[in-house]
């Protein structure tokens, strides 16, 4: 894909544009017909749906296949499998499996440097430093929500 | 209302918007990840080689980039 890409300036945009966080790619993919995943129904994940409903993949001559994958582990172990191409997800599951010694995916690209999450708490915590040593509830383990 | 969103979400965070992931934020999950596991001792970002830089490198070049942020 890699070479397609650097073929056809506008692909580049195309991919670079739609993904991001945790974007990572597979070193061996080399066609047009992508399985991209995304893992969180979100306005900072949303460019890859935009682009497939205003035509943009189509445009710019790829088939992209858009797969919702559960963030954290699943999504990370799915792209692993090689299911999928192309992944936009939180950082920290993907440097864990770096760590972990699987170095065929790579990060090209990001959306945000930031946590856009909210705390939610009950009235009386006025500061992130009360709920130090309480639990806390997060959606999924694994992903960048801890 | 999809492109009320974009706008907000590009004004809001729009900094982050087509970088690498932060070099800081990444060695912070390296530590957390060593707490568990000693393969993840003295690992840096370059040493895992997380980075690829040359697909962003070409869109800043051919000034993309600043025309998606304005």
């Amino acid at each position: 894909m890699r070479i397609r890409l650097a073929k056809n300036p506008i692909c580049i945009l195309a991919i670079s544009v739609l993904y991001g966080t945790g974007l990572a790619h597979s070193a061996t993919a080399a066609t047009d017909k992508l399985n991209a995943i995304y893992t969180a129904r979100v306005m900072s994940q949303a460019m890859p749906w935009i682009a497939q409903e205003t035509g943009l993949f189509k445009k710019y001559e790829l088939d992209v296949q858009l797969i919702y994958v559960l963030a954290g582990a699943p999504a990370v172990a799915t792209i692993l499998a090689g299911d999928s191409e192309l992944t936009q997800q939180g950082a920290a599951g993907l440097t864990r499996a770096f760590v972990q010694g699987n170095r065929d995916i790579v990060f090209i690209g990001g959306i945000k440097n930031i946590l856009a999450h909210s705390v939610l708490a009950k009235p009386e915590i006025k500061s992130p430093e009360q709920l130090r040593g309480k639990k806390i509830g997060v959606t999924r383990n694994g992903g960048d929500r801890l | 209302m999809a492109g009320i969103g974009y706008d907000y979400f590009l004004a809001k965070y729009g900094e982050g918007v087509l970088n690498l992931p932060d070099r800081k934020g990444l060695e912070f999950v390296i530590s957390q990840s060593a707490k568990s596991n000693p393969k993840a001792k003295g690992q840096t970002p370059e040493l895992l080689k997380l980075l690829e830089p040359s697909i962003l490198d070409e869109l800043k070049k051919s000034g993309f980039i600043d025309k998606v942020k304005k």
